[in-house]
């Protein structure tokens, strides 16, 4: 089909293509552990550029991709276009995604993603990419108590039923504080 | 792939094709033993957590550091503390370093980024292969860690301690995941409590990857004892003790340990004796394991209740009259792991004369082939 000559030409060009197609850190994502693990250095030493290309690979046709995209977005997000991105993702239906989105906006002081965290108070929903796979209401009481300057017996309480209980006793907190909560970045988290 | 896991790799196929022990040099989760108590020191480089603050299980603000190391050390050692591997009891310390982000990985020290994000951990938060492995005993290893509540750093670490998964996807979209027959509720399925299992793992775990944990020996002793007057043969008393003995042994041989002895029964006397009798004794226990027997000493570190003696001489014969010296006890070592015999004393002080026979087997779970000491 091609020359000798033409080949010779066209070989180099071929082999440099994908360092020059804009090469990201979702190129070749595979979702292995060393995928994860050079997304997560890359995401921390380049935030900028893992932000962008995350945010063009959150509708990619890979699923593994999605998420990697999203997970890099709960590291690397910041009020704008990323954190709005987080935001949609605080009806998913996914757990996960529902989860992660609201603690990662949560602990960057947006109060959007707290009633998501009460709502799975009492919830045996398991979010099965994490390391363990966890209850999304022991996450939510990990991340609420991390958070916010309430306890409310959400510390002491020992499995869904008892994070259940006090579920109520948040609402109600929420509801009637929601509006003046101001993050204290000092003491990174929310105080009334 | 990460600079050091492929290091590794390559390490581990040249140690392979040259006959060395892959990676050695570059420890890693380490193992000190002292007695019965064994110490696993993790030591953690952690680039981007320098500055972090974390809330800890009282709600108190501290470090990224403080934060790992307490949330780890607390989990393990209250477990530590209910289960223990043989007859030793397991501690962890775990050792962690801030670094700045673009620090290199050094030998000797796992390095686990903080990656500030809200999956504490997930796929790549510890490289290492699947399963249980001694890999962390013998390498340093990578990873990356978000923000964890106190049992991810737990699971985390169980990672670092060389412990699997004990969780598998069962598919892949959507993901989903359960827990491995007869591992639910439990640390590496899903973050649960430490159970015996997972110690014992960890206690395997350690002596595969060449740690040699000192023998433990462990077994009874049972006393029948008498104590005579030689000039009154019409006075006589009568004890019977058995002992519950837990002793190690190290590379040298050397044998330390304790013992528990405890009444069986009451005491039988010829005629009624006004001081109270001695119902427990707690010994401390030292001596030498041979190839062919072992010989150790018994010494009193406490006994109940508080002004009390044996009527019936036991305690009289452990120790030489004399010189109040503890009396050697002696026993064959029968078979592989095995050491018994009867062991009769009797010490005479003036007109006193005690005597006991003591029916001793102690047994080694975890003794090799190779001969003791």
């Amino acid at each position: 089909m091609f020359g000798p000559r033409l080949l010779a030409v066209l070989l180099p060009l071929l082999t440099l293509a994908p360092a020059c197609s804009g090469g990201d850190a979702f190129s070749d994502f595979r979702g292995t552990p060393e995928d994860y693990h050079d997304l997560a250095v890359e995401s921390v030493r380049s935030p900028d550029d893992v932000r962008d290309a995350a945010l063009e690979h959150l509708e990619d046709l890979d699923p593994e991709v999605r998420f990697a995209a999203f997970y890099a977005l709960t590291i690397t997000a910041e009020p704008g276009p990323s954190m709005d991105a987080l935001a949609e993702r605080l009806g998913s239906e996914d757990p996960d995604e529902r989860l992660l989105a609201s603690a990662s906006l949560v602990s960057r002081g947006g109060k959007d993603g707290l009633p998501v965290l009460i709502a799975a108070l009492g919830s045996t929903e398991v979010m099965p990419r994490l390391d363990p796979p966890t209850e999304t209401c022991q996450y939510a009481q990990f991340v609420l108590t991390q958070y916010t300057d309430q306890d409310l017996g959400l510390r002491a309480a020992q499995g869904a039923k008892a994070a259940a209980a006090v579920m109520p006793a948040w609402e109600k907190w929420f509801a009637e504080n929601g509006s003046e909560l101001r993050w204290d970045p000092a003491e990174q988290r929310f105080a009334g | 792939m990460s600079a050091r896991l492929r290091a590794v790799m390559v390490s581990v196929l040249l140690g392979a094709q040259i006959g060395l022990p892959a990676g050695r040099a570059e420890a890693k989760t380490t193992v000190s033993v002292k007695g019965t108590v064994v110490t696993i020191t993790v030591p953690i480089d952690a680039p981007n957590l320098e500055g972090t603050k974390f809330r800890n299980a009282d709600g108190d603000l501290v470090s990224g550091e403080e934060y790992w190391e307490q949330s780890a050390e607390s989990i393990w050692n209250e477990a530590f503390k209910l289960h223990g591997y043989r007859c030793f009891e397991l501690r962890l310390n775990v050792d962690v370093t801030p670094r700045p982000i673009d620090y290199e990985a050094v030998p000797g020290r796992h390095q686990i980024l903080y990656a500030n994000g809200s999956a504490g951990g997930i796929k790549g938060s510890v490289l290492k292969p699947n399963g249980d492995t001694t890999a962390p005993f013998t390498n340093a290893t990578d990873g990356m860690w978000g923000n964890l509540s106190p049992t991810g750093v737990a699971h985390e670490v169980g990672h670092l301690l060389g412990l699997g998964d004990d969780y598998r996807e069962v598919s892949q979209n959507p993901r989903k995941t359960e827990p491995i027959d007869g591992r639910q509720h439990t640390l590496m399925a899903d973050g649960g409590p430490v159970d015996q299992v997972l110690v014992d793992r960890i206690g395997d775990l350690i002596t595969k990857s060449g740690v040699k944990l000192p023998q433990c020996w462990t077994g009874t002793m049972k006393t029948s004892s008498d104590y005579t007057l030689t000039d009154n043969p019409a006075f006589r008393c009568s004890t019977d003790w058995e002992t519950a003995l837990s002793v190690v042994v190290s590379g040298d041989g050397t044998l330390s340990g304790d013992a528990v002895a405890t009444l069986v029964g009451g005491r039988e006397c010829t005629h009624p004796i006004s001081v109270p009798q001695t119902t427990l004794v707690v010994y401390s226990v030292t001596g030498h394991a041979f190839d062919d027997r072992l010989e150790f000493q018994l010494d009193i570190v406490d006994a109940e209740p508080p002004g009390s003696n044996d009527a019936g001489g036991f305690l009289r014969t452990i120790f030489s009259q004399n010189d109040l010296a503890p009396v050697s006890l002696m026993i064959p070592i029968t078979a592989l792991g095995v050491a018994e015999g009867d062991v009769e004393l009797e010490e005479v002080s003036g007109v006193n004369v005690g005597a006991s026979v003591n029916s001793i087997r102690l047994t080694c779970e975890s003794c090799e082939p190779e001969a003791v000491g």
